[in-house]
């Protein structure tokens, strides 16, 4: 008797956080758009909106795990089909570490890159809060900016003399030499100097910094591009992952076909019907098709857009309603007859 | 395959063919070679699907900014953006999204169903919105007019196109409607007609798909042939 009134407590307390999950977004929905704004929800929806994914997220370890668990089970007690485990959890392992690998390495590249934005973002700031003071530059801030950028063109520097004893192509070195020129007149601004300090000459100082920044964050790519962390990743990615996805989706083609062949038999006007269809809509496609009729590809855009637009209109809005339905039995909780009741 | 392709490109499109060889070999019969290089498919399917939510949502919009590593600041000293402590609110669905592990305890598995019924509620909600704001559109649209006039003459063919248009909309809409009885109602006996409008489209759907996959194909074999039989050719010494 208790342990049923303790289940029907948690099938209660299940559907309220079922309902809760979807309130947000209905209301969202249905109330007008400038009482939306009035309640602040449009002014931190993006927030909330990943706050839900968010909780959805924290279930990525779960099939993790359990892909680990299977699979690695098989592998260590050698079960029949442990080879095939053991590619699989290769596959899964290799791209985990070496997507993590290329992350924390464009991570660094792009902190890198920042620090160069900073001279011209601090030379901004400096610049925008002396307008605010009539125009005068407050001294000890531009001893500052001096030095970070003195200390960041030295390190900018000492990169691309490392950069070019290990990549030593052309594209590389047109950017180098680009960056060196834009080093070196940075070197010789005024402002950079202390020669000048009004605000013109910082003007020009934070336009310099801005396009020495591009230049950088330009060679910082190419030599992102060449690391060899990066062409693991296009080694896996477009080496393996694409090129067996576009194999099934192609075998999958050759089976539908084989298949159609095999069990499609013309014997009523709707099966003729529909078989005609297919053989417009393929013959339209392909220069063959022309060759046989000349209006081939007009009479297969026709079929397309006019009849077939329609019937899949049809079906789409039938399936929508029917989705609709089944949406709000989900949301609130009719559907699930393993959460209402724990004594099912 | 280009003279000066790096070894890289070469190994990259050397175990390409070789993986899209096994996935063809499918089509003799079922096969190790294939089962192989079918389940590396799942396992970099299954690395690449978290490290993706990880490193482009999680990272950059929850964690980042919550653990304060966003926050930059001037050489001076004085922040770019300040730190944002309401970042630290995401650690309530963090925590809530934690309650999915409990799937794995006999005596606490009806928390796992508390957040499953919520991300369930969530999705349901979504759902209505999604059907309002696609559906509605698509309806408005199927309104055309049946009479059209082309620079003020009157077109047939324009005219032919949107009757039958709707009358293929109605139909097939029609010959799904089971909520009232059909038998012996006009309704009912109109629903037929449906039918054959449905096998145009399932006949053109068919069509559609062979020609996509076929086309695939076709590139698969292209790469075989030009780029795979190139790489074995640089590999063994004769590119």
């Amino acid at each position: 008797m208790v342990a049923t009134q303790s289940g029907d407590t948690r099938a209660r307390v299940i559907r309220f956080f079922t309902f809760l999950g979807g309130i947000y977004f209905f209301v969202y929905f249905v109330l007008p758009e400038p009482l939306v704004e009035e309640l602040g929800m449009k002014a931190h929806h993006e927030q909330i909106s990943n706050g839900f994914i968010v909780v959805g997220s924290m279930a990525i370890g779960l099939g993790l795990f359990n892909l680990v668990r299977t699979h690695g089970a098989r592998c260590v007690f050698a079960r029949p089909g442990w080879m095939n485990s053991l590619s699989l959890l290769l596959g899964l392992f290799v791209t985990v570490g070496v997507m993590s690998l290329q992350w924390i390495h464009s991570m660094k590249s792009s902190g890198e890159v920042q620090d160069v934005q900073m001279i011209g973002e601090f030379a901004s700031k400096i610049g925008d809060d002396a307008r605010g003071k009539s125009g005068i530059v407050d001294p000890s801030t531009g001893v500052v900016l001096r030095e970070y950028a003195s200390q960041k063109l030295g390190k900018i520097a000492l990169h691309i003399a490392g950069d070019q004893e290990i990549v030593a192509d052309v594209a590389h070195e047109v950017l180098r030499k680009d960056l060196a020129s834009r080093i070196e007149d940075l070197r010789k601004d005024e402002w950079y100097l202390g020669t000048s300090s009004d605000l013109s000459a910082l003007t020009l100082f934070t336009q310099k910094s801005n396009e020495l920044a591009s230049s950088y964050s330009v060679l910082m790519q190419a030599e992102a591009s060449q690391a060899t962390i990066q062409r693991l990743y296009n080694f896996l990615y477009d080496g393996l992952f694409n090129q067996l996805g576009s194999a099934m989706f192609a075998l999958l083609g050759v089976y539908i076909a084989a298949a159609a062949y095999r069990a499609f038999r013309v014997r009523t006007l709707e099966s003729a019907l529909m078989m005609t269809a297919a053989v417009v809509v393929m013959l339209g496609q392909i220069s063959f098709g022309k060759e046989i009729y000349e209006e081939m590809p007009a009479i297969r855009q026709w079929l397309l857009e006019v009849p077939n637009s329609a019937a899949f209109r049809a079906i789409r809005l039938g399936a929508g309603i029917a989705g609709l339905m089944l949406a709000i039995r989900m949301w609130l909780s009719i559907e699930s007859t393993s959460f209402s009741s724990e004594k099912k | 395959m280009g003279t000066g392709s790096s070894a890289w490109e070469i190994a990259s499109v050397f175990v390409g063919g070789l993986a899209t060889l096994a996935i063809f070999s499918f089509l003799i019969k079922e096969n190790g070679f294939y089962r192989f290089f079918e389940h590396l498919f799942i396992g970099i399917a299954a690395g690449l699907g978290p490290m993706l939510v990880v490193r482009d949502f999680l990272w950059p919009n929850i964690v980042e900014p919550m653990l304060g590593f966003s926050v930059r600041t001037y050489p001076d000293g004085t922040p770019v953006v300040p730190y944002q402590p309401l970042y630290l609110l995401y650690l309530i669905p963090m925590g809530f999204g934690c309650l999915y592990y409990f799937i794995y305890s006999k005596r606490h598995a009806w928390l796992a169903k508390i957040v499953i019924g919520f991300t369930l509620g969530t999705s349901g909600a979504l759902a209505i919105r999604g059907f309002f704001s696609e559906a509605i559109p698509q309806v408005a649209s199927s309104f055309k007019p049946l009479i059209v006039f082309e620079d003020g003459a009157f077109s047939i063919f324009a005219s032919f196109n949107n009757l039958l248009f709707v009358l293929t909309l109605l139909l097939v809409l029609n010959y799904f409607l089971f909520t009232f009885g059909r038998e012996g109602s006009a309704q009912g006996k109109i629903a037929p007609l449906g039918r054959p409008l449905l096998m145009v489209c399932f006949g053109a759907f068919f069509g559609s798909t062979v020609m996509a996959r076929l086309a695939l194909l076709v590139e698969r074999v292209q790469f075989i042939v030009r780029d795979w039989v190139a790489a074995v050719g640089t590999i063994v010494g004769f590119g």
